[in-house]
């Protein structure tokens, strides 16, 4: 079963998803698929106060902050993979190269990055029992983007729609209340 | 009128396309367009009322226009009013131009929906 979990910042749909995580796979064993990119001290501020909201609820933490596919063995057959945004943001942005002329670090970009991250997700689904996946409403604040910045809206907008076309149920979460997309489940409504 | 909204990126127009029936050559860009009257439907409106405001008119007025004279138009906007106060005024007013501008809109759409991860609700 995957499940799809959307909202805006601060939302409560990272709370909303644990729970769902939580209720839907009693007596499995659960990995939470940490994203996050440890690069620099709110990362690490962020990392440990998400680690304390998870102590003793039984999830074990793998980190995997790109490329899904490499810890699909290491996962239990209950998952709540967190985040989407965060884990396209490393997917595109997160390649160096030095600058043969001036000998600077730049940053490289990888595009067309939905397609790799949606099979890999695909198939980490096809390996585990339950799957809940967080990722964002960063669709709606009207600003004209352009660049790397549009490329990335409209890589995780094309992911959002792949993974809910294939997800069993679709869930918006709007400070805490869950609005249901597609296959309303019957937990907590 | 039908009025379908949602953010960026969220598949609007081909759900529209799916719901209504709608070929690609019956759906004009909004901003662009010069006789809306061969078209069926207008998509991006939210980029045409940022010109009508570059241009000095009235989104509002011109909206309740094209309804006179095409009362079965369908409309695709982007929900543009989710983000932080933007700090240039233009972009502030265009914001403000697109809500009001759709609540009319909203408020005289025989049917309006709503499309999230390419999945389309009739809120109306």
């Amino acid at each position: 079963m995957m499940i799809l979990v959307t909202g805006g910042a601060a939302s409560g749909k990272s709370e909303y998803a644990e729970r769902l995580l939580l209720q839907l796979g009693q007596g499995k064993k659960k990995t939470y698929l940490a994203t996050m990119q440890r690069d620099g001290k709110e990362a690490e501020a962020r990392i440990a106060r998400h680690k304390e909201l998870r102590a003793g609820k039984g999830l074990e933490t793998v980190e995997c902050p790109v490329s899904i596919a490499r810890v699909i063995q290491e996962c239990h057959p209950a998952v709540l993979l967190e985040c989407l945004s965060n884990l396209t943001a490393n997917e595109m942005f997160c390649g160096t190269e030095t600058n043969n002329t001036t000998g600077e670090e730049v940053f490289t970009i990888q595009h067309e990055v939905a397609q790799k991250i949606t099979e890999e997700i695909l198939r980490l689904s096809e390996q585990v029992e339950i799957l809940v996946i967080v990722t964002n409403e960063v669709f709606s604040d009207g600003l004209p983007y352009a660049g790397e910045s549009l490329e990335y809206i409209r890589e995780l907008g094309r992911i959002n729609r792949l993974l809910a076309q294939k997800a069993d149920s679709v869930v918006e979460v709007v400070y805490g209340i869950p609005l249901w997309h597609k296959g309303l489940l019957n937990f907590e409504r | 009128m039908q009025l379908f909204i949602g953010g960026a990126f969220q598949g609007k127009r081909e759900f529209m396309k799916q719901l209504t029936g709608a070929a690609e050559t019956e759906i004009a860009e909004a901003a662009s367009v010069s006789d809306t009257k061969e078209y069926r439907a207008l998509d991006h409106y939210h980029l045409r009322i940022r010109k009508q405001l570059e241009q000095g008119q009235d989104p509002v007025r011109k909206l309740e226009q094209l309804l006179q004279e095409q009362p079965e138009i369908i409309l695709l906007c982007d929900e543009v009013g989710m983000g932080i106060v933007p700090m240039d005024k233009k972009d502030r007013e265009y914001r403000e131009a697109v809500g009001r501008t759709m609540c009319v809109a909203a408020q005289k759409a025989e049917k309006v929906y709503r499309v999230i991860c390419g999945i389309g609700e009739k809120i109306k």
